[in-house]
């Protein structure tokens, strides 16, 4: 195999890879957002956090929501932060199809998934993310 | 004592295997992807020596060029994952030196697709083994998450 082959190859995968990635991030919350339509009764923003206590930045994790939480409240509570600790709740796992940890879910206020983060993921992302549906300047 | 690790290290660890995991695979060369297994397992066994990590510490950091990130955690689910990562990738070299190219690169590709996730989606797969181990009560894999 030449050595542009071997590019090409590596180029491909590459784009199959983030292609299904993205694909299957899309088919995720619309499968979620299929299941909990029937039960949404929040009138606010929810960003719903999945844990567990074997994993290891789940801890940072919370620091980083925490941070977010204590920038856009601002006493007004206008998002509502709801951990899941999915070792107590599987039911909640498989409900919203939890693949890995640490994984938020960003609900807008008609509760309907917009955005899924796997992984940990840092307080501007999140921040960036609440803009979208309406939360903080 | 808090336990703390620079996320920063860790993601140039990871930056530097992906890359040249793919140079060697475009290049054919099975002594470079056999540099990167000596410097994974060298840096499992003697932390202090990893290559990689020193070269952010020595010259990303201090020039400014990436940010130190330290949070919480503990260091020693990291080092089982770059030791298992490092076996896969002589695993990989053994392949490819036998006649087995395919078997080979497709042992290096799964090592950079673990990386990558790690790297990009901030899932550590030998982390998330490390603590199952750990919760199995399976000996020498003492640390739970760091709370």
């Amino acid at each position: 195999m030449m050595i542009w082959e071997r590019l090409l190859l590596i180029l491909l995968l590459g784009l199959v890879g983030t292609g299904v990635f993205t694909a299957v991030k899309h088919l995720q919350i619309r499968r979620v957002n299929r299941r909990i339509l029937a039960e949404s009764t929040a009138k606010q923003p929810t960003l719903l956090y999945f844990r567990s206590e074997t994993c290891a930045v789940c801890p940072t994790q919370a620091r980083y929501l925490a941070e977010v939480l204590a920038a856009e409240e601002g006493g007004n509570g206008r998002f509502i932060l709801q951990p899941i600790d999915i070792d107590h709740h599987p039911d909640k796992a498989s409900q919203y199809g939890i693949m890995t940890l640490p994984t938020t879910m960003l609900l807008d206020a008609a509760g309907q998934v917009r955005e899924i983060n796997y992984g940990l993921t840092p307080p501007h992302k999140l921040r960036q993310q609440l803009k979208s549906v309406g939360i903080g300047t | 004592m808090d336990r703390k690790v620079d996320q920063s290290a860790l993601k140039v660890n990871q930056a530097f295997i992906i890359g040249l995991l793919l140079l060697s695979f475009v290049l054919d060369s099975v002594w470079l992807a056999a540099v990167v297994g000596m410097v994974m397992l060298l840096g499992t066994a003697v932390p202090r020596l990893s290559l990689f990590k020193r070269i952010y510490q020595h010259l990303l950091k201090p020039a400014g060029l990436v940010r130190p990130h330290v949070i919480t955690d503990n260091p020693e689910p990291h080092r089982f994952a770059q030791g298992f990562g490092g076996v896969m990738v002589a695993l990989a070299v053994a392949a490819l030196l036998a006649g087995q190219p395919i078997l080979g690169w497709a042992l290096a590709g799964l090592v950079v697709v673990l990386a990558a996730l790690n790297l990009f989606v901030g899932f550590c797969a030998g982390c998330f083994v490390y603590y199952q181990l750990n919760r199995l009560g399976v000996p020498g894999f003492t640390h739970r998450p760091v709370q």
